[in-house]
């Protein structure tokens, strides 16, 4: 069917400190891909409309505060200037803190 | 027995608490901490990762002859900081506070050559319209963010909140003693004592759906001073920045498109194809100013003129091939080579050598707020404010560059003001009954198990924001407008979250802007109402004139009961005046 929408499958990396020893597990979400989406539109869809318990920070959305660094596909990107063309697998950035699922404390950078 | 302590989870107690990290707050924090033992700024993102200042792509002006004198750039020796203050007012159509804007342009090249002493890298020098000379010294707003973080660590006595957001003033017999709000990665209640509180929480550009602004500017310190009583200035001229983005989604608001406008012949075109700004400035075109390139592009998709996506086309097509290719190699460093942040545009836009971009007008600065005195005193005891989010500086529109020096002058004048003040006053009282009933309100939507959906409120808030109290405004619109906010504010006691996690819940956040950017969207729309013509950013289509004869006056807003109050000041003209006349919108004097 060529209007059929494409979809990609995220994995994404789940933990939350104050539930089960902040035990860490993957979490599957399907997600329409529109042109031009980016790791934080794909973001910005789940916690609208899938999962409203999926955190993630961010403020600028231009890669300029640097502050939705997280590990794409096993390397380090800004969330808001990574193009989306298939599926993809995210975790936090690693070294520091976690807050929780994609939030760190990036506080020990200053 | 209740009590302070088992109804807050944590108590901070400090001499000066500042909400807003970056350009204002942090340097309001370095003078403040010189004069007092404690400082606390808090946060609703990551210090030197949030806030408006670093997403500044950026000229910060001071007058050109100082920025000869002090920095050895090609500045003109025949300015000064009066002509600058002249060129303030004529852009600020004489709403400016002149005493206000006396002190912002003499003080500009001093708070510049600090930030350069603490290692600021400076650039070329720039002339951006609206100024007689150049003024803008080239200084990104990440290298702010830099510097200023690294400065706020130096300093033993600044205790920085992060992921704190601020939700409620707490005030004893009319002195603002504090403040309370959640610790967003623990879903903490803290109640923070202090003798003065500044606020330098920046605009509310988020009310509307389109914005260059990061996504917590929802207008949350306009809204807090607002509900303590503070007077709010100027609130009819939020500024609007044309061209952006609109599709592909993930980049609405970016600003790409806007600077491609302002260094090639770009045609905006409507859905008829007709180039239409012939229609609004035969001479410039997409050349004219900000204001009139959005009021444009606004009125064709309100007449049914836009594209799909609501907004109207910006095409390169009627140029060359090789000229197009040639552009992106000549473009200035924030634009070269299809580069934009941290983008590669090529991933995101169209061929421009065969397709147009959908782009819109988004909203871009705050020129009102929270009336200040030169002391960035507010009118009520211990509480002060100073950057975007204040009024009284730019007045009816701001030039270009000008948003940085306003943190720069007004930051360091509220830290030292403020500082002085708490050294010397006496702890207030925390009204326990206050702090109790804003706990409740915050954990209330987390509470109900049913309800109204955050995420889609807000949604429609934005909505209503765009349409009736938007870029293009009249008394019908705005009329509707106010309705829909009543609607909308009768569904806020409903609102619940669905995620009932304490940590980083987001939605939670969401829910608790809510209140705030109705708060400011209402009284957008009010003073609005009461300018019975355009002027600078305010734009009304049933009243198109620039009426200098009647209109050069302040309309200024204040809460009274659950109604907003208005009122219309005179401007002290004592230095600069406009010709006394009216005249078409955007023509110049």
């Amino acid at each position: 069917m060529a209007n059929e929408v494409q979809t990609i499958t995220v994995k994404v990396r789940r933990a939350d400190p104050d539930v089960n020893g902040g035990e860490a597990s993957y979490q599957s979400y399907t997600v329409p891909l529109e042109p031009g989406s980016t790791v934080l539109s794909v973001l910005r869809h789940i916690t609208e409309n899938i999962d409203r318990t999926l955190s993630y920070y961010r403020s600028c959305r231009i890669g300029k505060c640097a502050g939705c660094r997280m590990v794409v596909n096993g390397k380090t990107r800004l969330a808001c200037t990574t193009a989306v063309t298939g599926d993809i697998t995210l975790d936090p950035l690693p070294g520091y803190p976690l807050i929780k699922d994609l939030v760190v404390d990036l506080s020990a950078e200053r | 027995m209740s009590t302070l302590e088992k109804t807050a989870d944590e108590i901070v107690i400090t001499d000066v608490l500042i909400v807003g990290s970056e350009g204002a707050g942090a340097r309001a924090a370095l003078e403040a901490s010189k004069r007092c033992k404690s400082v606390v700024v808090a946060t609703k993102g990551v210090v030197g990762k949030s806030g408006a200042t670093l997403t500044a792509d950026a000229d910060i002006d001071i007058d050109s002859r100082s920025a000869a004198e002090l920095f050895g750039l090609p500045g003109d020796m025949n300015d000064s900081p009066e002509k600058f203050a002249d060129d303030m007012c004529k852009e600020g159509e004489y709403l400016n506070n002149q005493r206000l804007v006396t002190i912002h342009c003499d003080e500009a090249p001093m708070r510049l050559k600090e930030l350069v002493d603490w290692g600021a890298r400076i650039d070329k020098l720039t002339h951006a319209p609206g100024h007689t000379y150049p003024r803008g010294v080239w200084v990104p707003g990440t290298e702010f963010a830099r510097v200023l973080t690294k400065e706020l660590k130096k300093r033993d006595n600044i205790k920085l909140l992060e992921h704190m957001m601020i939700t409620d003033l707490l005030t004893d017999n009319g002195r603002v003693v504090g403040a309370a709000g959640i610790e967003i990665t623990t879903g903490k209640f803290f109640v923070i004592k202090a003798k003065a509180v500044i606020f330098c929480t920046g605009g509310a550009m988020r009310i509307y759906p389109h914005t260059t602004a990061p996504d917590e500017l929802s207008g949350d310190g306009l809204a807090m001073a607002y509900r303590v009583g503070a007077k709010l200035i100027d609130m009819e001229f939020p500024m609007f920045l044309p061209y952006t983005l609109i599709k592909p989604d993930s980049l609405n608001g970016v600003d790409f498109s806007y600077l491609l406008s302002a260094y090639v012949q770009t045609q905006a075109l409507n859905r008829h194809g007709e180039r239409y700004m012939a229609k609004y400035d035969p001479e410039r075109l997409e050349h004219s100013t900000r204001d009139v390139n959005s009021i444009a592009a606004m009125i064709e998709v309100l007449d049914g003129k836009g594209s799909p996506a609501g907004g109207t086309y910006l095409s390169l097509k009627h140029l060359p091939d090789n000229l197009i290719d040639f552009s992106a190699e000549w473009f200035p460093s924030n634009i070269s080579h299809w580069r934009y942040g941290g983008f590669n545009m090529k991933d995101y836009l169209p061929d421009l050598h065969t397709q147009a971009l959908e782009t819109s007008p988004a909203s871009h600065f705050w020129n009102g707020g929270v009336q200040i005195d030169e002391f960035c005193q507010t009118g009520i005891a211990g509480f002060y404010a100073c950057g975007e989010g204040t009024g009284s500086i730019h007045g009816a529109n701001r030039v270009s560059g000008n948003a940085l020096t306003m943190t720069q002058v007004w930051g360091p004048r509220a830290g030292i003001y403020a500082g002085e003040y708490a050294n010397k006053a006496g702890s207030g009282n925390i009204d326990l009954d206050q702090v109790m009933s804003i706990k409740e309100r915050l954990h209330a939507p987390l509470k109900r198990e049913d309800g109204v959906d955050p995420i889609a409120l807000r949604k429609r808030i934005q909505d209503v924001a765009w349409k009736y109290v938007g870029v293009v405004r009249e008394e019908k619109g705005l009329s509707k407008g106010l309705e829909e906010i009543a609607a909308i504010r009768a569904e806020l006691d409903q609102v619940y979250v669905s995620n009932k996690a304490k940590r980083f819940n987001h939605e939670w956040v969401e829910a608790l802007q809510l209140e705030n950017m109705l708060d400011v969207m209402e009284m957008v729309a009010e003073a609005s109402l009461v300018r019975k013509e355009s002027r600078g950013a305010l734009y009304r289509r049933d009243f198109p004139k620039t009426d200098n004869i009647n209109w050069v006056k302040n309309v200024v807003v204040q809460k009274d009961g659950d109604k907003i109050a208005t009122s219309v000041h005179d401007v002290d003209l004592e230095k600069y005046q406009p010709t006394r006349e009216i005249r078409d919108y955007g023509s110049k004097e």
